[in-house]
């Protein structure tokens, strides 16, 4: 028992770190996917039929194709189209894959988010005399925000676990680290701390979405 | 919410600034490897051996990949300086090609061996029989020449006596009748697929085969990922490994290895100028 604690212990700054790799890279590609989704989310609902079918096929793309294969396709098969299509950096190929997938499937939740507003809050502030832009903005927008915080939060854990992909293209993340110590040390062992960090993970991440969830819901 | 984006693309764009500093080095040899971007295969002798310079105060940015042609690739998109890997696999990349030339070769050699089980001692002996065989009878020779363009088995065995292979008990096979091989297929020219994407070729293949037929067994190779190949042996999911395993002094205190079959050495690669 002791000597299993001992050994635990000494996996965990190198767990650790993986975990880090693993966090940080869920969070920054989550980020930057929200901010592409909501123009993807906007462009599907819009009434120009041009952006409308762009922001479409862009979602059929990058859900129908699988995530594992994007990230082949940016880090290998990008530099042999083009020499100058070449990322240098692992992570920032990666982070360009996730990201570029995860918006895909964040339009769509905000769009559903989007439509889920009753019409009569875009009339009443045209009526008001607020533009398209200032009432998605102003009114439409902030009413969603609510709506998209559980769907979001279940995506931010499916990427959190996803990112362990990444092995593929040489970067260490928290489940290629623990099939390393698995494969090295002849051991499933390390199979519990590793799967007590994921939960810790998602533990922390799951309350800060029903605070927010809780506070975004304060008018309602 | 403005805040949070804001630092989130903050912190890409410092992930960016980190991804562009690395800059090229030129490598000729294990020497040149402080500082350099070298790519190795996970978990092969070529990640121990420099993960040792590593640990040994090297400031080496090592990326380890699952297959080793991802190595390659990397190398030639730029992305490393260099491959550290073994000299049969280097052959197969360099040789009449434009693109990689190989700048080093270890002196140590390394030559490979097959792998079993302990305890599997007479499933030892009948393989090694066979491969003493195929050494007698010039065999070995032609499955090299065939693979290799030259003969890296050369001198590594001389077998002057037509050998007695000793007959294999049923019990140590997984299969009856078959003998079970564990493979990483993906290490061309030593085992991989041919260019429909299903018929694995490769020098190993056909030695295990040459063996298998001289056992009077059938040969059944079962593709496994190199992470863990190992273990799959160890909980019989194959009866022997033929999968270029380099001989190491490690490997023997844990698992039954032969005498070495091809010759082989830990060599380093880079992109032609």
């Amino acid at each position: 028992m002791l000597d299993a604690l001992s050994r635990i212990i000494g996996w965990m700054p190198a767990l650790l770190q993986a975990a880090w790799t693993t966090l940080y890279f869920t969070v920054l590609s989550v980020s930057l996917a929200l901010l592409l989704s909501v123009f993807l989310a906007l462009g599907k609902i819009s009434k120009n039929l041009v952006v409308s079918k762009v922001c479409g096929a862009y979602v059929f793309f990058f859900r129908g194709t699988p995530l594992l294969m994007q990230l082949f396709f940016v880090y290998y098969a990008l530099p042999q189209i083009s020499p100058a299509l070449t990322i240098q950096s692992r992570l920032l190929a990666a982070l360009l894959a996730f990201t570029l997938n995860i918006a895909a499937y964040l339009a769509e939740i905000i769009r559903a988010a989007i439509l889920s507003i009753d019409k009569g809050q875009m009339e009443a502030s045209k009526a008001l005399g607020l533009t398209y832009a200032q009432a998605m903005r102003l009114v439409v927008i902030p009413q969603a925000y609510r709506r998209m915080i559980p769907p979001i939060c279940n995506e931010f854990v499916m990427v959190l676990k996803d990112t362990s992909v990444v092995f593929v293209i040489g970067l260490m993340d928290l489940t290629s680290q623990t099939r390393k110590i698995q494969s090295s040390n002849a051991t499933a062992l390390v199979f519990i701390p590793a799967m007590a960090i994921y939960l810790v993970m998602t533990g922390i991440f799951t309350a800060v979405f029903n605070r927010l969830e809780k506070k975004l819901s304060e008018y309602e | 919410m403005k805040r949070a984006i804001a630092i989130a693309l903050s912190l890409a764009l410092l992930a960016l600034a980190a991804g562009c500093s690395g800059k090229g080095k030129t490598v000729n040899s294990p020497d040149d490897f402080e500082g350099a971007r070298i790519a190795v295969q996970d978990e092969t002798t070529a990640d121990e051996s420099i993960t040792e310079m590593k640990d040994a105060g090297k400031n080496i940015t090592i990326t380890r990949y699952p297959q080793v042609i991802n190595c390659f690739d990397d190398l030639r998109a730029g992305r490393v300086d260099a491959v550290y890997v073994d000299s049969v696999v280097a052959a197969y990349y360099t040789t009449g090609s434009g693109e990689y030339s190989r700048v080093w070769l270890s002196d140590e050699a390394e030559p490979l061996g097959i792998c079993l089980k302990k305890g599997s001692d007479n499933l030892l002996a009948a393989i090694e029989a066979a491969v003493d065989t195929l050494y007698y009878n010039g065999k070995m020779g032609d499955i090299a020449r065939k693979h290799f363009g030259d003969d890296p088995t050369a001198s590594l065995r001389t077998v002057t006596s037509a050998p007695v292979i000793p007959p294999v008990s049923e019990a140590e096979l997984r299969t009856p009748g078959v003998l079970s091989i564990g493979a990483d297929v993906g290490y061309p020219p030593m085992e991989y697929y041919a260019d429909d994407g299903t018929t694995m070729v490769g020098f190993d293949i056909d030695v295990g085969e040459a063996i298998a037929e001289l056992l009077g067994l059938k040969a059944e190779v079962i593709d496994t990922a190199w992470d863990g190949i190992f273990a799959g042996v160890e909980r019989g999911d194959y009866d022997c490994i033929i999968s270029s395993v380099s001989i190491t002094p490690a490997r023997q205190a844990v698992y039954l290895l032969t005498e070495p079959y091809v010759a082989n050495a830990l060599c380093v690669v880079v992109k032609k100028k």
